[in-house]
């Protein structure tokens, strides 16, 4: 492997091959037929001219030159030597006057790069197929370990509850905080828009019919049976669930996750019991606030169009709305929670490690959380459709 | 290339190296770092002359990678000036340097995303003059030059095992042919055999393609194998500065457990039985 120095540069002026040289890479025809490469052939003084060279050099090999000179050369790089291979087309030309140091780096050269390239990967129809059914299985695989992961969950919650002490009550109460109090402002305020927009909405077609009273009716059992724990569910799944994903994931690329394992720290406790027990606090709680900000909000437009006062909006909804459409929201919402938690946990554990998949797996996580968020309250709504 | 505002002859020790006309790649003068009341480095003056081995030693803690860090322009010292072949490394003319030295990271800070060939034609291909064939060549020299196998150009860096990486790492800091290479750590974490070779492989690199190195080890193998010029931080300062033997003669603490402890006199004493 010794090779000796293959930069040869001109002992009086070291700079003279840097990317600012004052005599640039070039090479020249002699009048004797060989061909005059000067310069520093290195990729950096190569630069944008490496095309136009190429293709002069072509020309020139192309009419079958005596010989080639390199002796002119004030240094040459591997970029360079794979380009005077190319334009040799593989092979050493015939005449070559060059110092032995330069041969030996340019033999070196070929060695190295010219016949092993690394194999790229072929792709075929059938591995395109396989990627199909791979995928397909990787679909039904996800629910089967999304139920694997709840199984886990329920036997760590029994443990847990048998044995207050292995609850990890710092775990929860930090993810309650993260999840739930710094989530009152965005949640709060979409809520309230809400409001504000179907009321708006309502009152214009209410007036048509004089039906201005119904919009107690129609905001009460709209925003805390539907609204109030979609619109929280969502926010959270955006919010919560992505960082729980990614939280987990960078586990995973750090190689705590490992560590965890090794020290005898269970997975599903610390980790996913933690958020998963968290989420299903802060939802309900969470909805319960969107709730009363959406009404709010939708109190508002209910005075301007409708003239219905405050005092007879809120007493309104006592009279009117029965009980029954809150507590079907808050019930959602706690499935809601417990199926954020356990999609993202679950995209978590599967990050592998590298950065993509990090990416990939947080978007699949959030997707997918409402996704599913959505088909829950779907089969809610057909489910309780007699009640309320 | 003419660099004579350099203040100060960095040897402490007296002159080491002949200061002839070879140039200055490295030139850092007065560099101080500061975080907040933590003071860092206090003065260093520091050269690496073009085609020298710089090994760069240090007590854990003494700013070793603060100084790698600020040599390659990702964090700007408090104060003191930092010159790359003869160009301040901090302003408007440092981006244009980062294409003429490599850096190996100690955990190797591969691309986790792209195969060990696509983190070496990365660079390449952002050069964007380069056609994918040639690219692809230049993949296939960068790899064998850094002792990989071809098919080690199509793993993850999460398959690579630690030399692997290593040597990965070193195949991208080599990519655009770099004439200065900067090693954090180079052998740190690898088995004694990898170590050799790796320290093989450097050896061979250095005299193939002209490299100046700096790096920063604690192998005191690789210092002795290696290195020209051995630079000692100890006390927020450069305390010695010369060859081996010249570094192991100054006197004070941290030299006398670095280079005199048990381990390094064993290392020494079988060193100069098998050259005698």
């Amino acid at each position: 492997m010794n090779e000796p120095p293959a930069r040869q540069e001109a002992a009086s002026d070291p700079a003279c091959w840097s990317a600012t040289s004052q005599n640039p890479p070039a090479l020249r025809l002699e009048q004797d037929g060989t061909v005059i490469l000067s310069g520093p052939w290195t990729l950096l003084a190569l630069g944008s001219r490496i095309k136009p060279l190429e293709q002069q050099a072509r020309r020139l090999a192309a009419r079958r030159p005596e010989g080639w000179d390199l002796r002119q050369l004030s240094a040459l790089d591997t970029a360079g030597a794979l380009l005077l291979w190319r334009i040799w087309g593989g092979q050493k030309p015939a005449q070559l006057a060059c110092n032995p140091d330069t041969a030996a780096f340019l033999e070196h050269m070929a060695e190295l790069g010219g016949s092993d390239r690394p194999p790229k990967a072929r792709k075929g129809v059938l591995d395109q197929l396989a990627a199909l059914g791979r995928a397909t299985r990787r679909g039904a695989g996800t629910l089967l370990e999304l139920l694997t992961l709840f199984g886990y969950i329920v036997i760590e919650m029994v443990g847990a509850i048998k044995n207050p002490l292995r609850m990890p009550f710092k775990e929860i109460s930090a993810n309650v905080h993260k999840a739930g109090t710094q989530a009152l402002s965005i949640t709060g305020l979409v809520g309230m828009l809400i409001g504000i927009v179907i009321s708006y909405l309502s009152a214009e077609q209410l007036k048509i019919y004089g039906a201005q009273s119904a919009i107690i009716l129609i905001l009460s059992i709209g925003v805390t049976r539907e609204m109030g724990p979609m619109l929280a569910a969502v926010l959270v799944a955006g919010r919560s669930g992505s960082a729980i994903t990614a939280a987990i994931g960078g586990m995973r690329i750090t190689g705590e996750l490992d560590a965890m394992a090794v020290l005898g720290l269970s997975l599903w406790r610390r980790l996913v019991l933690p958020r998963v027990l968290s989420l299903m606090v802060v939802m309900p709680l969470l909805t319960l606030w969107t709730d009363a900000l959406g009404l709010f909000g939708g109190m508002v437009p209910a005075k301007i169009e409708l003239d219905i006062g405050y005092m007879q909006f809120i007493l309104g909804i006592k009279e009117m709305m029965p009980v029954v459409n809150l507590t079907i929201g808050i019930v959602k919402s706690i499935v809601f929670g417990a199926l954020i938690a356990l999609v993202a946990c679950h995209h978590g554990l599967q990050v592998k490690p590298n950065t993509e998949s990090l990416g990939q797996q947080t978007t699949t996580s959030v997707v997918l959380a409402i996704t599913l968020v959505l088909l829950c309250d779907a089969i809610f709504a057909i489910a309780l459709r007699n009640v309320g | 290339m003419p660099i004579t505002q350099i203040a100060g002859e960095p040897c402490r020790n007296g002159d080491v190296m002949q200061r002839d006309a070879r140039e200055e790649v490295v030139a850092m003068s007065g560099v101080v770092t500061r975080f907040g009341h933590h003071v860092v480095h206090d003065g260093i003056d520091l050269v690496v002359l073009r085609g020298e081995i710089m090994g760069l030693v240090g007590g854990s803690g003494s700013g070793k990678t603060t100084l790698l860090r600020h040599m390659i322009g990702l964090t700007v010292p408090t104060a003191g000036s930092i010159r790359l072949f003869g160009k301040p490394m901090h302003g408007m003319q440092g981006a244009n340097l980062h294409q003429r030295f490599g850096v190996c990271f100690q955990g190797g800070a591969l691309f986790s995303a792209l195969t060990v060939a696509e983190n070496i034609a990365l660079p390449l291909r952002e050069l964007r003059i380069l056609d994918g064939a040639l690219i692809q060549q230049l993949v296939a020299v960068k790899l064998a030059m850094a002792g990989l196998e071809a098919q080690d150009g199509l793993k993850l860096p999460a398959e690579l095992s630690g030399g692997m990486i290593k040597r990965a790492a070193l195949a991208r800091a080599l990519a655009l042919d770099p004439e200065l290479l900067f090693l954090d750590e180079p052998t740190a974490g690898l088995d004694p055999i990898a170590a050799d070779h790796f320290v093989a492989l450097l050896r061979s690199l250095h005299s193939q393609l002209e490299l100046t190195v700096v790096m920063i080890t604690h192998d005191l193998d690789t210092l002795v194998d290696i290195c020209d010029r051995i630079a000692v931080l100890a006390d927020k300062r450069l305390i010695a500065l010369g060859t081996l033997d010249e570094v192991s003669a100054v006197s004070h603490p941290f030299i006398k457990s670095f280079f005199h402890g048990p381990r390094a006199e064993r290392l020494l004493r079988a060193r100069s039985l098998a050259s005698s």
